[in-house]
């Protein structure tokens, strides 16, 4: 049993919010009924809010990734839980700019329901608004099921591209077919050695035998469709890298994020960052911007994501330009 | 009071809904369905008109109904209200809001006919609907509607959370779909109260 250090009562994921919003309060604002957060300051020149979200438990996104140069607003559900609509709506209606709003959503069928909805009610507003899907989980692309690719630590990569293109004036339609582009171009995976500690029971959300690697878990503490024996990181690495290329369009520059899933170090996450930088050399791609760091955990899980965002032209400046947030500063 | 009558078919479904939503989902459907419903009618002042009936529950069930078939229900309410609140032939207005508020929950849901959803229902009730010549027959349709609401009972689910355990729904209708079959059976009443004699007792919805 591993209890976790949340206030007492079942408003832990609210308080967690007002600790964030009063540590950061020079770059966002909390709203509290409905829960969300905006960013106190926004470039002149943006005229569409850019709004996301999904469920907690996996801090800093999305609330980490609001303020000048990346979104307007983040909306979090409870722990792994989608937002309700109403959250979305409200969001967006307080951030919505001369041009409308885009969400930027991760494929779970929660989310996307719940951002709908929410969307629904901003045009019988009169609000203009667009969606941009992010699927980049290769663990979950099968011809067997209808949901489709689970989207993951893209997500960040996705919201520092589109920001940096919103402040530069771009328009709905404009954002919302780089977005577009910019997941198509990304893919992703994820391993975990040691499960999530669930936030119901404060037991192991699973236990794997001994010597034994989830291949493709998702960041809600879904299991992976099967266990690996774990093989030395070099060739975790090696296999991990050749999986997300496998399905990502073929370039010779990319951004690479290493993603902690909660329960990782930096030292770790590091070694795995190294390797991966050198499994792209030896193809020929080079790293045009990276981040390492627990951008998008599943509480505490401990392993990591390996996510490759194959660049098209310009996105390389979009990366690089300036943002001001709680976790991310360029 | 039309939202009253949905209440009172509501309240009387209760049992049944949640009986049938445990067998494929976490069984709050019944609750979610009555309490928001008690919600609505307890908000609406006594002489409302049918368009304000509508734009009240759509707001609620948008805003305060937990799940996801709770706010998908707001929305097919939020677009009959929008109809209803433009003059002409009220009729006219319910077939148009039911049509666009079966494309709205579409269009969100993304479920097909043969998911197992209330689209299983609404679909083809709303089909039969535009297809009538004359004046709509009410108590006709909720008849066909409750009809579409059982056929769930053969199909497995492709959506929601009923989508994960498989053929173990096969046997008992969907929730969702039931739902929206009492909300035609409450208009059938609310046109005509002697309607009700000639229905199925929501309490006895499964047959």
């Amino acid at each position: 049993m591993a209890e976790a250090f949340f206030a007492s009562g079942a408003d832990y994921v609210d308080r967690a919010l007002l600790g964030f919003a009063r540590d950061h309060g020079d770059i966002v604002e909390l709203n509290q009924n409905p829960v969300y957060v905006t960013a106190v300051n926004r470039d002149p020149r943006r005229r569409v809010g850019i709004v996301s979200g999904g469920g907690s438990g996996h801090e800093p996104m999305h609330i980490g990734l609001v303020g000048t140069g990346m979104l307007d607003a983040a909306v979090p559900g409870k722990v792994f839980a989608s937002p309700h609509n109403r959250q979305i709506y409200e969001a967006s209606k307080a951030v919505a700019g001369p041009d409308g709003v885009l969400h930027v959503v991760k494929n779970y069928t929660g989310d996307r329901i719940n951002f709908g909805i929410a969307a629904e009610r901003l045009r019988h507003d009169g609000i203009r608004v667009e969606r941009v899907l992010v699927d980049d989980d290769v663990a979950t692309e099968s011809e067997q099921t209808a949901t489709g690719r689970r989207g993951t630590g893209a997500t960040v990569i996705v919201e520092k591209i589109l920001g940096a293109a919103a402040d530069q004036g771009l328009d709905l339609d404009g954002l919302t077919e780089l977005g577009r582009a910019v997941t198509a171009r990304s893919r992703s995976v994820a391993v975990a050695s040691v499960a999530h500690t669930s936030h119901v029971t404060g037991e192991p959300g699973f236990v794997l035998d001994p010597g034994q690697l989830e291949y493709g878990v998702g960041i809600h503490g879904e299991r992976a469709q099967r266990s690996i024996p774990r093989p030395p990181l070099e060739e975790l690495v090696d296999r991990m890298v050749a999986d997300v290329l496998a399905k990502a369009p073929a370039g010779d520059s990319a951004i690479v994020l290493v993603n902690g899933l909660g329960g990782t170090t930096g030292i770790e996450l590091y070694n795995v960052f190294a390797r991966t930088t050198d499994d792209l050399a030896d193809r020929g791609i080079a790293v045009a911007g990276s981040l390492v760091g627990t951008w998008s955990p599943a509480l505490d899980m401990k392993g990591f994501s390996i996510t490759v965002t194959m660049l098209d032209q310009g996105w390389a400046g979009l990366w690089h330009a300036p943002a001001w947030t709680a976790v991310l500063r360029k | 009071m039309l939202m009253k009558t949905y209440l009172d078919a509501a309240e009387a479904a209760h049992a049944e809904l949640t009986r049938i939503d445990q067998v494929a989902g976490d069984g709050d459907f019944g609750d979610n369905l009555r309490d928001g419903l008690r919600g609505v009618v307890s908000r609406l002042p006594a002489d409302a008109d049918l368009a304000t009936e509508f734009d009240v529950a759509a707001t609620w069930f948008l805003d305060e109904v937990g799940g996801t078939s709770g706010p998908l229900i707001g929305l097919l309410l939020r677009e009959i209200a929008a109809e209803l609140a433009e003059p002409g032939d009220e009729d006219t207005a319910l077939v148009a809001g039911l049509t666009g508020g079966l494309a709205a929950v579409q269009r969100v849901g993304e479920a097909q006919v043969g998911d197992r959803t209330m689209v299983d229902c609404l679909a083809p009730t709303v089909d039969g609907l535009r297809a009538a010549t004359g004046p709509v027959d009410w108590t006709a349709t909720a008849a066909a509607a409750l009809t579409h609401a059982r056929a769930t009972a053969d199909l497995r689910a492709r959506m929601g959370r009923a989508s994960y355990v498989g053929e173990r729904v096969l046997g008992t209708p969907d929730a969702g779909a039931m739902g929206i079959a009492l909300l035609f059976w409450a208009l059938a009443v609310h046109r005509d109260p002697a309607a009700r004699d000639g229905l199925t007792d929501p309490a006895h919805l499964d047959g």
